[in-house]
């Protein structure tokens, strides 16, 4: 086991069906729920075509010990408990050498593909309400990422501020607007709000917002290579609000305002910040707004990304920036590394100085969300 | 001078105004871009995509900006002699040529107008570098939405002499990993020719100035997001078995940079591990080593690219100076190349300038 205390700045829990329930009536058909499509499991989620419940191919031991599948039935992402028991959770935790975690959802993420920004607010609510009731009595082992729906701004800065009223450190938006993306100044209030409440943005791959385009009934995952497309292509998701953000100018206008790509992967983030300050050079004739800092600095400046098995991005770390970096187990994913933490964590950081790999896999996370470092410095 | 042969594996040159007014069909002509006034502002139109203003930038210009995008006058690059001697100032002595308005065309939605531009072009293209053909070699463009049509374009391609044939970067419509594919690949998989996909040269058009989004940053969105845009054709290439069942097939990807290769080749193994029970088709090969036998990607000034070399080998990687573009490194790419290669292996820095686009495209390697 390592000395550092390290922390998971991804992970997830299940939300129980039961929260639906706490929907008003007139949403609840809008709630993810299950069907049956020619004799096959579906998760339906509002504004998406149907998902997949059942893998083609079968599952062997190690993937028993994630999402919970030794507990109960089979399934993709069903459990009951789904992480919300704590001291299973904690048991899993110390186990993989994790010691304390940003929570985000699991099936509630899918809210911002919604057209129906009532419904997106409801379940918001509900979910942070029921998220803070389980989680908010353990501060310094959970920071939860409050759901914060921006299909209507106003709605979105008041939300924001009753969940920092309940304590919430962190807020997911969606990854993606397609409709009006992130650069327009329609949002300009919320950056200024959430600056001010001093809590960092999230955006978590897999939580697009509304396409404005009505959902196909063709279930996903079904064309060849598929899951590699949806799994791989969907962390590259992330490029866009970070290119938003930093080129539309919100981190110029705001200097406090922080922001995390969630699960995204960091392999890619020196790429995409040389090929910015490089057209900020090159390109500058074409460049509204005109930038005072380069593009990179203000990723430096404000930025993060967090990542599970991704040596690629350890390698070139100088250029992201060693203190934008965070390490997350993306508990309980069979694309993150749980229960083999440690084992990801020694071979990646091999070779790398133990002062930039206490930031990677703790002290940055524990700055960035106020979590007690344990006698690490 | 280097001492061995430099190639840019991607540069441009500017479609002859006669390509607009003589060599595509009358029926089509009014149909071909242009540039328009309006207002007093300057415009360019071109089928199926939003209006581009051209005036905008003008005032911001620098003195070594007027050198690029064949600004100071309008010989745009056709001029071969005086080609020659504007890439030698740049220490490059061979060079893939793709077209600039021509790899709009994917943009419309009608497959005659596409083909009735694509088939004048790739007949004066080359002709018209014919004569430097170790020098130059043009790239051959490919309508793709009518699939026999496009499997004809590329029969009398290879035919006519070309070494390499492009397709749209990327088909919304009907992505690469559909079996309606399969003979397309075929095709070129038995012309020998190699396979190229240009970045932002797609069947749609993502440029955001219809809301207005252009003032807020929009552009550097469109020019970086464009580049990396190009994971979607790739992986549906690779994962899809397109490369397992084509192992005869070269593809490059022109002008996307490759600072995140080694990342999206470490993500794709590694998801095909974990992610093993959605995995379809299950292939016998990591999908890192399809690209690394099959693939190829250009970039100019990209440093992340040659950091991660010891993960994506260098066989992989084709300079391009992306001649005479404001975002490529002409007139300074000596300085680009010494700036960016300096912790590569001379064997890998020859591959990567010069040997890679050789032996794919077919240039011999003397001189330079």
């Amino acid at each position: 086991m390592s000395e550092l205390a390290i922390i998971s700045a991804d992970s997830h829990s299940n939300e129980p069906e039961e929260i639906y329930d706490r929907l008003p009536a007139e949403y609840r058909a809008r709630a993810p729920h299950e069907e049956v499509i020619d004799g096959k499991r579906y998760l339906v989620y509002d504004g998406q075509s149907p998902s997949a419940m059942e893998a083609p191919h079968p599952l062997n031991e190690d993937d028993m010990r994630r999402y919970w599948r030794d507990g109960e039935a089979l399934g993709r992402v069903q459990h009951r408990e789904g992480g919300t028991h704590i001291p299973t959770r904690l048991a899993d935790q110390e186990e993989d050498g994790v010691v304390a975690e940003v929570v985000y959802p699991q099936a509630v993420f899918k809210l911002f593909a919604s057209p129906d920004p009532g419904y997106q607010l409801a379940l918001a609510q509900v979910y942070n309400d029921w998220h803070h009731e389980i989680f908010g009595g353990h501060p310094d082992k959970f920071v939860v990422s409050g759901q914060i729906p921006v299909i209507d701004i106003e709605d979105g800065i008041a939300e924001a501020k009753r969940a920092a009223g309940l304590g919430y450190r962190s807020f997911s938006l969606p990854v993606s607007m397609p409709l009006v993306p992130y650069n327009m100044p329609e949002y300009e209030p919320f950056w200024a709000n959430a600056s001010e409440l001093g809590v960092p943005v999230a955006f978590h791959v897999f939580s697009g917002g509304p396409s404005g385009k009505p959902p196909s009934r063709e279930p996903r995952m079904t064309s060849p290579g598929a899951d590699q497309l949806g799994q791989v292509l969907g962390m590259t998701e992330a490029m866009y609000p970070m290119v938003q953000l930093i080129a539309g100018g919100a981190c110029a206008r705001h200097p406090d305002l922080k922001f995390v790509l969630a699960e995204a992967g960091i392999g890619w983030i020196p790429w995409l910040l040389v090929q910015m300050d490089d057209n900020h050079h090159r390109r500058h004739m074409w460049e509204v707004p005109q930038l005072e800092l380069l593009p990179s600095e203000y990723f430096k400046r404000q930025g993060y990304s967090t990542f599970s098995d991704d040596i690629v991005g350890i390698m070139t770390r100088e250029i992201a920036g060693v203190g934008s970096l965070m390490w997350g187990s993306d508990y309980p994913h069979d694309e993150g590394t749980f229960p083999h933490s440690q084992e990801v964590i020694q071979r990646m950081f091999e070779g790398v100085p133990e002062e930039d790999k206490a930031k990677i896999v703790s002290e940055n996370a524990a700055k960035l969300y106020g979590f007690p470092v344990n006698g690490n410095s | 001078m280097a001492g061995y042969k430099i190639i840019s594996a991607d540069s441009h040159v500017a479609e002859p105004p006669e390509l607009y007014t003589e060599l595509v069909a009358p029926e089509f002509r009014h149909r071909t871009p242009k540039i328009v006034q309006e207002n007093g502002r300057t415009y360019r139109v071109v089928e199926g995509r939003k209006r581009r203003r051209l005036d905008l930038a003008e005032a911001r210009l620098t003195e070594e900006d007027r050198e690029k995008e064949f600004r100071h006058e309008e010989w745009g690059g056709r001029n071969l002699e005086r080609r020659v001697s504007e890439i030698e100032r740049d220490g490059v002595s061979a060079e893939v040529i793709y077209p600039d308005y021509t790899l709009w065309i994917y943009s419309s939605p009608d497959p005659d107008y596409q083909m009735a531009v694509a088939q004048p072009y790739n007949n004066w293209v080359i002709e018209h570098f014919r004569p430097q053909g170790d020098r130059f070699a043009p790239v051959g463009v490919v309508p793709v939405i009518d699939i026999p049509r496009a499997i004809e374009e590329i029969q009398r391609l290879a035919n006519l002499g070309f070494r390499v044939a492009s397709i749209p970067a990327l088909v919304s419509r009907l992505p690469y990993n559909q079996p309606e594919y399969e003979p397309l690949w075929q095709a070129i998989e038995d012309s020998g020719m190699a396979l190229s996909l240009h970045a932002r040269a797609v069947d749609y058009d993502p440029f955001p100035d219809a809301i207005g989004e252009e003032e807020h940053g929009g552009f550097i969105k469109w020019l970086v997001c464009g580049m990396s845009q190009v994971q979607e054709p790739i992986t549906d290439l690779i994962c899809s078995g397109v490369l397992e069942r084509h192992p005869g097939i070269r593809f490059v990807v022109a002008e996307c940079g490759a600072g995140w290769l080694a990342w999206l080749l470490y993500a794709l193994d590694e998801q095909a591990e974990k992610k093993h029970m959605w995995i379809r088709p299950t292939l016998p090969m990591r999908p890192s080593e399809y690209f690394k036998r099959q693939g190829g990607l250009t970039f100019g000034d990209d440093l992340p690219a040659l950091l991660n070399i010891s993960l994506t080998g260098a066989d992989c990687l084709l300079w391009g100076s992306d001649y005479p573009h404001d975002e490529g490194t002409f007139p300074n790419s000596q300085e680009v190349i010494e700036r960016t290669f300096g912790g590569l292996s001379e064997s890998d820095k020859r591959k990567i300038v010069g040997e890679n686009a050789a032996r794919i495209y077919g240039f011999s390697l003397n001189g330079g």
